[in-house]
């Protein structure tokens, strides 16, 4: 699956990856590469990672001053993985590597991981809090 | 077929543990004074349901069941997610400062209470002077002791006594209509004061004292606490008509 391929190898590894992609449809430009099959960047990806760019700052700033012991790490990283998957995303039809999709989706699913064990952190700091546990 | 398999098998992942952040942030319980509120809660339960709705989407459109009309709306839809962090990240935040300021709120209300009983019940006099020695405030003991009305505000700008710092007996000491002589920069022991009235009452009271510090001004006030030295002294003149309180 995960397989390097030249750049005279792209067009070919595009397609194969097309039916990987859910946005492709039969018939269809495969996001990421215009008609003559050269790869463009998706302005969407492109306008949802500077806006998590743009807004990372003042999360974090913000972010700083919450009380959430210990969980707080966990949401910053969560944070930066999935910005770092947001930059996956929007530079990915310009890798010519067919399992940088995989890799993505890890990455997505380890910032899941962060929030869940942030939530959860939270919850348990409130229960105590609260005295229904210790 | 295969690939649509391992397409599905790739966004499982994601989902599962999005899914288990959305449940997570559910079960967060929101109580009054607690970290969280409802409307962070509501933001960041918002911010990971747009990833599910995406991985969702791309599930349903690997299975081949997803309308293509729909695509801009998930693509919409994912570009909420980090401004809806912000959004549940500043709530968060808000609502603690909020918490605390209500918090700290309380606490000087019930630390002034306990102030005040304290003052009401000490049984010794307790004035605050101000940086030229005037009294801006007496508890009830210091108001018996220097014979001042309930309504201090005229009595403590144009008092009806005189203070002496020390002994009166040899008549010498200079004597003030303030406590300015009590206004040094060290804290005062034990020192003798002699409280005269013009019918002739004089009371002898024993001060301690704690200046408040200004900086480098010098004393922007003091704490003065007393009990009188020695019994009342009888009135000296004839037109002493009643007797102190």
């Amino acid at each position: 699956m995960c397989t390097f391929v030249t750049r005279t190898d792209f067009r070919m590894a595009a397609d194969r990856s097309a039916a990987y992609n859910p946005r492709w449809r039969p018939g269809g430009l495969q996001p990421g590469f215009d008609s003559a099959g050269e790869a463009t960047l998706n302005p969407s990806d492109v306008f949802r990672f500077v806006i998590a760019l743009v807004l990372l700052p003042p999360i974090l700033r913000i972010g700083r001053g919450i009380r959430l012991p210990f969980g707080r790490r966990v949401f910053v990283a969560g944070l930066l993985l999935i910005l770092l998957a947001f930059a996956v995303q929007t530079v990915g039809p310009l890798v010519p590597w067919t399992g940088l999709r995989f890799v993505r989706h890890l990455i997505y699913a380890a910032g899941g991981f962060c929030f869940a064990w942030a939530a959860w952190s939270a919850r348990t700091h409130e229960l105590v809090l609260t005295g229904a546990r210790r | 077929m295969i690939a649509s398999t391992w397409s599905v098998t790739e966004d499982i992942l994601p989902l599962l543990t999005f899914t288990a952040a959305l449940v997570a942030v559910l079960m967060i319980p929101v109580r009054p004074g607690g970290s969280i509120n409802t409307a962070a809660k509501t933001f960041f339960a918002a911010s990971v349901s747009t990833y599910l709705i995406s991985t969702l989407a791309s599930v349903a459109s690997h299975l081949g069941i997803f309308p293509s009309e729909l695509d801009p709306v998930v693509t919409s839809i994912e570009m909420l997610w980090v401004p809806l962090i912000l959004f549940g990240v500043y709530a968060m935040y808000s609502h603690q400062q909020l918490t605390d300021s209500v918090d700290a709120r309380h606490a000087v209300v019930r630390a002034s209470e306990m102030l005040e009983s304290v003052m009401d019940t000490a049984p010794a006099g307790v004035v605050v002077l101000n940086d030229v020695g005037s009294i801006t405030f007496a508890n009830p003991e210091a108001r018996r002791l220097l014979d001042m009305e309930d309504d201090l505000s005229s009595e403590m700008t144009d008092p009806k006594w005189s203070v002496c710092v020390g002994d009166e007996s040899d008549g010498s000491l200079d004597r003030r209509c303030d406590f300015l002589d009590l206004l040094a920069p060290e804290p005062l022991r034990d020192v003798s004061v002699t409280v005269s009235w013009p019918n002739g009452w004089r009371r002898r009271l024993a001060v301690n004292t704690t200046p408040f510090a200004n900086g480098s001004a010098g004393v922007a006030g003091a704490v003065a606490a007393f009990v009188e030295r020695e019994p009342w002294s009888p009135p000296v003149r004839a037109a002493a008509s009643r007797s102190p309180r």
